[in-house]
């Protein structure tokens, strides 16, 4: 007996994302602390004076029709001590000096809360825990304790505790260690009057994880750019999280990000890779960027960390 | 929601529970997506038709752990099992752990962000044997699990109980319903199929299934759907035993059938969120199982019952007051 043909209605209605629009490249023309920034013009200048090449032969790497868009990210999360009414024009006539554009500008205090929104606690919920060997299923508690690591609890010796110190020392252990282990343990936030401080490496994955597009709130994007032409204001809260400095500037996601910063950063860096090592991404928001990409005949790697690169460079 | 896919050598593993929330009254849809926000920022799926439903979105757990065997095999697996909950009628809960078992392209574990790219993948770097795992998993009693996605289920629903949302007015006893399972790819050589219930002595249930479907959420959606329907007989079981009929105390009828009649008989709609390439293995456990002829009694019983009571109380009225008749 054949069965008859049933058209049967969705149960349950799939989640909607919005699709970003994307470049095939974000380039980060570096990074900067308010404090160097209180060098004044002349330190801008030589830092994007060291850059320069390295986004010269990223671009001659991705020539048009490929879309690169620039980026820079300023600090107003852990020190204001200038305002964007003096700071943005001094970025921009020392970028443009050195030949280079800023598409976006982006406030470092927007991975923290963008609106609504903290786009650190989004992250914060999409992490699963490397789990050492051993480990099964019993979820370590990195929401309360605010670390990540990719290696295997270590108990010192502490000289508190007679028992813990009678104990033999033990190596740490990396996780999947083919030989040798490089142990990393990442602080991702501590409390300072009360409140929650995010730490540099833990707003520096939620700023790779906004340039590759992948960060949603209830299927919506949690930044998108806004274009300012206006004068810049006194107050860094005034400018919105994501300044478009340009017209016709490629988009601000993209498929794979690439940042250009001094040698000083391979630490925070080091760190970050740690964290997005742990990110997972909304499935829905996985799928949808993988058709995008295919449609366009992008190779994606499938794996988040897969899609960042770094360039070191002191300028010697 | 889950882009898994079965494939040839794949094992799916999984355990369910089934609970009533401590709510006295059936959630709104608003409250509803409020209490399975289990990821922020991610979306919670929900459908008022042909009854209220809602879905969870997935939260993962990492494990680096062996693989369930009945043999004591030592095999290593790496990967992600996924959890989510359900809430069927705004008052039944589900939470639903599960992961596939693949082999791994490698014989050594890669970084971890490979395995969260395959959300509820483990990928098992010695040889697993589906067989041998799958009856260590879920048929024989004493089997070594190994992985721990009961514990995992079990602190999803007790989770959700603890919402401030709920008034923590459970509006009759119900233990939660204990499903472990693990489904099996069909064989090529035509083996009509695996079918095998064990239930154990403190009532856990363990399914073992041989089924060729392409899509895992659309297996959970089955898996579920059995646990559901199967956990309502066994509550519904309770209440009838507790009310004690033909004692002809009228006040522990109300006591325990009441609730079953105001929130629970309602409740039972086999195969409503499963595929309708799936009825088949639906009918055949209903068909070994006799949920649905049992529930006919069983609510035939309640309803006897409820008339006969009805029919009790005219007489007794009429005596009181002959006036009336």
């Amino acid at each position: 007996m054949t069965e008859p043909e049933l058209e049967v209605a969705v149960l349950t209605s799939r989640p909607r994302v919005e699709l970003v629009p994307r470049s095939h490249l974000s380039l980060e023309l570096g990074h900067l602390y308010m404090e160097d920034l209180l060098d004044g013009p002349e330190a801008l200048r030589r830092h994007f004076a060291r850059i320069g090449p390295w986004a010269g032969s990223v671009r001659a790497r991705h020539p048009a029709p490929l879309r690169v868009s620039t980026c820079f990210l300023v600090d107003d999360y852990f020190s204001r001590l200038t305002s964007p009414k003096k700071l943005v024009p001094e970025i921009l006539d020392a970028a443009r000096d050195a030949g280079l554009g800023i598409d976006y500008l982006v406030r470092e205090s927007a991975c923290a809360s963008a609106g609504e929104v903290s786009p650190a606690e989004l992250v914060l919920g999409r992490i699963v825990s490397d789990p050492p060997r051993g480990s099964n299923g019993l979820r370590p508690p990195v929401h309360t304790t605010g670390w990540v690591s990719n290696s295997r609890d270590r108990l010192g010796p502490d000289g508190l505790d007679e028992a813990l110190a009678t104990r033999p020392w033990r190596p740490p252990e990396q996780n999947g260690a083919r030989s040798h282990s490089i142990c990393m343990e990442v602080q991702l936030w501590d409390e300072q009057d009360g409140r929650r401080r995010w730490s540099c490496a833990m707003l520096s994955a939620v700023w790779q994880l906004l340039r590759l597009g992948l960060l949603r709130h209830q299927g919506k994007p949690v930044v998108s750019p806004a274009r300012w032409t206006a004068e810049y204001p006194d107050r860094w809260e005034d400018l919105p999280p994501l300044v478009q400095l340009a017209d016709g500037a490629q988009p601000f996601a993209a498929f794979q990000t690439m940042s250009v910063l001094e040698t000083r950063f391979a630490g925070v860096e080091a760190a970050v890779r740690t964290i997005l090592d742990q990110v997972s991404v909304d499935p829905a928001v996985s799928e949808q960027t993988a058709a995008q990409a295919a449609a366009q005949g992008i190779e994606l790697p499938g794996d988040v960390v897969g899609r960042i690169s770094h360039v070191f460079d002191d300028g010697f | 929601m889950s882009s898994t896919t079965a494939s040839e050598s794949a094992l799916t593993i999984g355990e369910v529970r089934t609970g009533l929330l401590g709510h006295s009254a059936q959630l709104s849809m608003a409250e509803t997506v409020g209490l399975l926000d289990l990821v922020p920022g991610e979306q919670v799926r929900h459908t008022a038709y042909p009854r209220a439903y809602a879905v969870s979105p997935q939260r993962l757990a990492g494990i680096d752990c062996l693989m369930p065997s009945r043999s004591g095999r030592r095999v290593r697996g790496v990967g992600t099992f996924a959890t989510r909950a359900t809430l069927t009628g705004g008052l039944i809960a589900q939470s639903c752990a599960h992961t596939t078992l693949v082999p791994s392209s490698r014989r050594y574990r890669q970084a971890w962000s490979h395995y969260l790219a395959e959300p509820g993948v483990v990928e098992c770097l010695g040889r697993l044997r589906p067989e041998d795992a799958a009856a260590g998993f879920a048929e024989d009693e004493h089997g070594h699990l190994n992985i721990e996605m009961g514990r995992t289920a079990e602190s999803t629903i007790f989770d959700l109980q603890r919402s401030g949302l709920l008034d923590g007015r459970q509006p009759l006893h119900a233990p939660l319903g204990r499903w472990r399972w693990a489904l099996q790819p069909v064989r090529e050589d035509g083996d009509p199929g695996l079918y095998r219930l064990t239930v154990l002595p403190e009532g856990t249930r363990l399914l073992r299934l041989a089924v060729a479907w392409p899509d895992v959420s659309d297996l959970l959606d089955l898996v579920e759907d059995l646990a559901l329907h199967d956990w309502l007989l066994d509550v519904v079981h309770r209440q009838i035993e507790r009310a004690r009929p033909g004692a002809g105390d009228l006040d522990r009828t109300l006591q325990h059938i009441g609730p079953v009649i105001d929130h629970l008989l309602h409740h039972w709609m086999p195969r409503a969120r499963v595929q309708p390439g799936l009825y088949g293995l639906w009918d055949a456990f209903d068909r070994f199982q006799g949920l649905t002829r049992q529930w006919g009694l069983a609510t035939d019983r309640i309803r006897d019952h409820v008339a006969l009571n009805s029919l009790r109380l005219v007489r007794r009225a009429e005596s009181e007051w002959p006036g009336l008749g």
